[in-house]
């Protein structure tokens, strides 16, 4: 049995060999090795001759002729042969470019962190991320967009029975307007600006009301800072209840962080704040027009889009694809 | 002129040089993109690409043999219309369309030989043709540097850029390929011409 395995070894190598052995390149061992097989195997000896009259049949086929004449025309004696330097140049600026990008964008990540960190703790610091992520998605269309989106959905509120009696028996009270319209953002496309307008509110607490707010509050209505009122699970809903507080009408903290049910909008959820009867939310939200002026520091948390870092990373973007292009283009003359 | 003034001369921009050179090995050129391609249209592409790919690196030729320079070449530019039909076969499909002069079909009987003979001949290149044109390109390459061109081992090697053992190994498997694919179809090997083979 081992013979025969030995056997069948020697077998499939002495078939690996012919080739070689067929030009005449095979070692001293392997050439004995193939000749002592071949004289006790026809199989292999029947091998080596179809193999060799394969070889001879395609070595006797003709040579052809070129068609025509592959000289090259005048034209092609100016052709750029000398830029061999371009494709590496190319490459190295765009590699350069690249990196340029993250390095703007890493940079711009990081000071806008570390811009609404120094905000933050001052109202909610648990509330941070979900309030950074809500206010980066849509800090273009607040500003602009919150006073005419919530207005409607205040009056839509109105039509509805109020969900849970107020707290207090006194006038319901504008954040907790603005967290409904929050919630009713789960409902409608349009609210997701109603909730960032409620979480700009809210990002600035020890400061003054943002201009968002301050337009749809009555001139009439002084705005008091909100340091003093009750926080609620958060201090984003304190900030927002500083904003809507009205003179006679008694404050009611929302229960629940605006930054979290910003976040829920995206899917309807039951919730179990008190909501406030919607009449004086359309008394308060109702288009008036917004005289109100606009305070300094809410002004430059609300205009984060006119980055310079902005511009330099689409710069550094176009310049990496243009780039990117161009090595592609001289690498493919290069060959 | 001989062959280091030409290339030196092109080297320094001069195309009449570099064009004497592309006049002397485009017939063997040729033959090689040919034999590898199976298609006359495929082989012009290549040998024309092989060529202005020649005169756009000629700076970089460090001396040595012409013809086994161009060959390299020649054989990349193969490599490279292999993969680009594979990407898009619809290209070879059309081909099937255009009448493309047949190289082997043209070529006249000799004087010594018989129409029989003739025809049998013709026959067999091509059944050969269509065999090698069944090898992967790996293997189609090394078999026909080796026995179409008469290439070494070493030569195919520094051609193919793969080393001694894997010529040897891809050439004997293409060759064995070859002889099945052959006596599958029973048009190869008549008795005559493989016994007129073997005595040589």
């Amino acid at each position: 049995m081992a013979r025969g395995l030995r056997r069948a070894n020697e077998h499939e190598r002495v078939r690996a060999l012919l080739s070689t052995y067929l030009d005449g390149r095979a070692s001293q061992a392997e050439r004995a090795l193939v000749e002592r097989h071949l004289k006790s195997c026809a199989n292999c000896e029947r091998n080596l001759a179809s193999l060799r009259a394969t070889v001879a049949a395609v070595r006797t086929m003709p040579h052809v002729r070129a068609p025509r004449s592959f000289a090259l025309p005048r034209s092609m004696a100016k052709q750029p042969r000398s830029t061999p330097w371009l494709y590496p140049l190319l490459r190295t600026a765009t590699a350069f470019a690249a990196f340029l990008f993250v390095l703007v964008v890493a940079g711009d990540l990081y000071t806008r962190f570390t811009l609404f960190s120094t905000f933050a703790p001052m109202a909610a610091p648990a509330a941070l991320p979900p309030t950074l992520i809500a206010m980066q998605a849509a800090a273009t269309s607040a500003q602009e967009s919150a006073p005419q989106t919530t207005a409607p959905e205040a009056s839509r509120t109105l039509e509805q029975p109020p969900p849970a009696p107020a707290p207090q028996a006194a006038a319901p009270l504008a954040p907790v307007t603005t967290a409904s319209g929050a919630r009713q953002a789960a409902a409608t496309p349009a609210p997701a600006t109603t909730a960032v307008t409620a979480l700009d509110l809210a990002a600035v607490p020890g400061t003054e009301a943002p201009s968002a707010a301050a337009k749809a509050v009555p001139p009439e209505t002084p705005v008091e800072p909100p340091t003093e009122q009750p926080m609620g699970a958060s201090g984003l809903g304190g900030g927002a209840a500083g904003v809507g507080q009205a003179p006679g009408i008694a404050a009611v903290a929302p229960t629940r962080a605006l930054a979290g049910q910003a976040n829920e909008a995206v899917t309807p959820q039951p919730t179990s704040t008190p909501l406030a009867a919607p009449t004086e939310v359309a008394r308060v939200l109702a288009p008036q027009p917004p005289t109100a002026p606009e305070r300094g520091g809410a002004h430059q948390i609300q205009r984060p889009v006119v980055n310079p870092l902005r511009i330099a990373e689409g710069t550094l973007a176009i310049a990496v694809v243009m780039l990117g292009m161009a090595a592609w283009i001289a690498r493919r003359r290069n060959r | 002129m001989d062959e280091s003034a030409l290339i030196s001369a092109a080297q320094k921009g001069d195309l009449d040089s570099f064009n004497t050179l592309v006049l002397t090995y485009q017939h063997q050129v040729y033959n090689l993109a040919y034999r590898i391609m199976g298609d006359g249209a495929s082989a012009s592409d290549a040998t024309q690409e092989a060529f202005i790919s020649a005169w756009r690196h000629i700076g970089g030729f460090r001396g040595g043999s012409c013809k086994s320079w161009l060959l390299r070449i020649v054989t990349n530019a193969c490599y490279d219309e292999l993969r680009r039909i594979k990407r898009r076969p619809s290209s070879s499909l059309e081909s099937l369309y255009v009448e493309d002069p047949t190289p082997d079909a043209e070529l006249p009987p000799s004087q010594l030989e018989s129409p029989e003979a003739f025809t049998q001949r013709r026959e067999l290149n091509r059944a050969i043709q269509a065999g090698i044109e069944q090898l992967p390109p790996d293997q189609r390459i090394v078999l026909v540097l080796s026995d179409v061109q008469g290439m070494s081992y070493e030569e195919i090697a520094e051609a193919t850029g793969a080393n001694l053992g894997t010529v040897k190994s891809r050439l004997s498997r293409a060759r064995a390929r070859l002889r099945d694919l052959l006596l599958e179809h029973g048009e190869l090997l008549p008795v005559g011409y493989r016994l007129q083979n073997e005595g040589v």
